[in-house]
């Protein structure tokens, strides 16, 4: 209290004064928060937020320059009409798979989810180590392990063709159908990690009392497991449609001509034919076009009641 | 009135090895207040649980009214709980959760929103209708769980330990309201407690249950006066019990000989006649006197040591030794006559036969 400030009359200040200043030790205190937040601030301004507005530049580059003449900065948003004539097929093509892909991951990573959380006992942790054991091998690794299992020479092949559900001269890869297993293969864990982690913490005893106040259990599923595991389904279809959407690698190797994702075509125009500017107006109006599909889903499906 | 009795006969129920209701055969008379009283392990949950059709008995057969609901699934049951936990839905108000029931039984609109906000009023929530559960105490939320169990006006309903979670002051208050509800809805009410002074203050009947069976059953007075066995006299209460030799039968009176001290016992008093045997006397119907001439005449009498005395208020508990080596618990209630008893005095503990009583060991 040694800050205590002498009032108009000259007397001393009453002990309710408010000390100005506050003790040094708590000043310096203060910093600590600001210090914490620093080097993650910092990793995402070089590696996030610069490229970023790298991207929306360049994406705003003169299409008549070239990496070896160099590029111009002229607003030319013409670039964006320009990517969305060539490549709208494309574009929306990744949407619809994306859509698929997290319908089915849902389909089948709920139950999956639900009978690790809820029938699991004491198998979970084991299940649990099932779901996540693909990453132990590399992505690229794993989806060209899946070009083989669908190649025409394939056993899938095989056993389609002579169960007849598949022409003799039919074939997997290169179809719509290759891409999307794909990519539902890659994506489930996504969706499976989630969707346990709210079912887990499903209080069991509220089914029964669904039970005990007339609710079959088709009826306590939709009024109380369902709507509680809500948090966990947003979340699984976040982070699989986003990947999805974005995604190359399945459109490249398991699919064809006719089921390029908006992924492929990004990577060529950078990678392939230099075309700077409409790589970047492509990426951006994904990244664009994502971001306001996640904000009305999130807000309608609406998490904040589900605690 | 029509008899909608819930019996339960010849239940038995086990987990793997272990048997936690053994051949139960009960009778829970319509509109009664019943409460299942036991340590915990001692069935009278699991008993709860298969009247709810939560669990299915290995054997045995559940009616109510008549009515074979042994098997029946628990949506089709009209019974209802009020679980331990309340299990409130946490993602719907509370009007939600009390209307939860009457919507799945096809209520209309209308009928469902004025039982809800009767039930609530009832349960004196009026205002807190549109709250969340999880904004509510937990006093709160145990009446909304009541509230919703309620609702569907069952033929009886279940509170499987519905107090447990307050403190004991609320505790106290809920015990007065739901047997305030209870008494103005006249539904059966079946309560399991291990708290013998609940199940004492709220039931009309008491089942004190020990190992998957019934101990005793009866009005909570009548038990308490005249215990059918060592178990109940301690679960129910405090008592003294003395090892006791019986010794002979006369004018009505069953005479014992403990640690060499012949007492009697009024013979409709005796749980058994031969043998050895505890004689029992509650604590509060024990008396102190300075020493044996001054008991009055009539009284069984011990003399001892006092070797605590410890102040309540209400009144002073005495452990006084007998000269047997165990100690005896004595209250004295706090009626105003300053004369205690120190530690170290010498004191004669006397009865009156009529307060004692004789059970097996």
């Amino acid at each position: 209290m040694a800050a205590l400030l002498p009032t108009a009359s000259g007397t001393p200040a009453a002990a309710t004064e408010i000390p100005v200043e506050p003790p040094a030790g708590m000043r310096r205190r203060r910093w600590i928060p600001y210090a914490l937040l620093a080097p993650g601030l910092l990793w995402l301004a070089v590696f996030f937020v610069y490229p970023v507005f790298q991207l929306v530049m360049a994406s705003l580059w003169d299409p008549s320059g070239s990496v070896e003449t160099g590029y111009t900065f002229t607003w030319q948003f013409s670039n964006y009409a320009d990517a969305w004539e060539m490549f709208h097929v494309q574009f929306l093509r990744s949407l619809w798979y994306a859509l698929i892909t997290t319908v089915v991951c849902v389909l089948l990573g709920y139950p999956l989810a639900y009978a690790i959380a809820i029938k699991g006992g004491r198998w979970k942790n084991l299940m649990l180590v099932g779901v996540i054991a693909p990453f132990f091998t590399s992505y690229l690794v794993r989806t060209y392990s899946w070009k083989a299992i669908l190649s025409d020479s394939g056993p899938v092949v095989d056993f389609l063709k002579w169960a007849h559900l598949l022409g003799p001269d039919g074939r997997l890869l290169a179809t719509e159908f290759a891409v999307i297993a794909g990519l539902v293969y890659n994506f489930l864990p996504f969706m499976v990690l989630p969707l346990y982690a709210s079912l887990d913490k499903l209080d069991t005893r509220l089914l029964e009392a669904a039970r005990d106040l007339y609710h079959g259990p088709v009826r306590s599923f939709f009024r109380v497991t369902l709507p509680l595991s809500m948090p966990g389904v947003i979340a699984g279809t976040l982070l699989t449609f986003i990947p999805a959407a974005g995604d190359y690698v399945n459109a490249q190797l398991l699919g064809g001509p006719n089921t390029q994702m908006i992924g492929s075509v990004i990577q060529s125009r950078f990678l392939v034919v230099n075309d700077y500017p409409i790589a970047s107006a492509l990426s951006v109006m994904l990244m664009v076009t994502i971001l306001v599909l996640v904000t009305v889903y999130v807000s309608t499906a609406g998490t904040e009641e589900v605690v | 009135m029509t008899d909608q009795d819930l019996c339960i006969e010849n239940v038995t129920k086990t987990f793997g090895g272990f048997t936690a209701v053994d051949d139960l055969t009960l009778t829970i008379p319509d509109g009664s207040f019943f409460a299942l009283l036991g340590a915990s392990g001692c069935g009278k949950t699991t008993t709860l649980r298969m009247v709810a059709g939560l669990e299915e008995p290995n054997a045995g057969r559940i009616t109510l009214g008549g009515l074979d609901i042994t098997r029946m699934r628990p949506y089709k049951r009209p019974v209802n709980t009020v679980f331990q936990s309340y299990a409130l839905f946490p993602h719907m108000s509370v009007e939600d959760n009390v209307a939860f029931g009457l919507r799945r039984k096809g209520e209309n609109r209308a009928d469902t929103r004025r039982k809800v906000a009767e039930m609530l009023d009832l349960v004196q929530l009026g205002q807190y209708g549109s709250r969340r559960p999880a904004q509510l105490s937990g006093g709160q939320q145990q009446r909304v769980a009541l509230a919703r169990a309620l609702v569907n006006q069952p033929e009886v309903l279940l509170l499987d330990e519905p107090l447990g979670a307050l403190d004991l002051k609320l505790r106290r208050q809920m015990q007065i309201e739901l047997k305030r509800i209870q008494t103005e809805v006249g539904i059966t009410f079946v309560h399991v407690t291990h708290d013998q002074e609940e199940a004492m203050t709220m039931a009309d009947t008491v089942a004190v249950m020990q190992a998957g069976r019934i101990e005793q059953l009866g009005a909570p007075a009548e038990m308490y006066e005249f215990p059918a066995s060592a178990f109940v006299a301690n679960f129910l209460g405090q008592s003294n019990l003395i090892k006791a030799e019986v010794t002979g039968q006369a004018d009505g009176h069953v005479t014992v000989d403990a640690h060499g001290n012949r007492l009697a016992v009024p013979s409709a008093r005796c749980r058994v006649t031969s043998g050895t045997a505890l004689l029992g006397v509650r604590p509060e119907k024990l008396h102190l006197a300075d020493g044996l001439a001054a008991v009055p005449s009539g009284h069984a009498a011990v003399q001892g040591v006092v070797t605590d005395a410890s102040f309540t208020g209400v009144s002073t508990q005495y452990l006084v030794r007998a000269p047997w080596g165990s100690e005896l618990t004595v209250f004295v209630p706090n009626s105003g006559i300053a004369n205690p008893a120190l530690p170290g005095a010498e004191v004669a503990v006397h009865w009156s036969p009529a307060h004692s009583f004789l059970v097996g060991s």
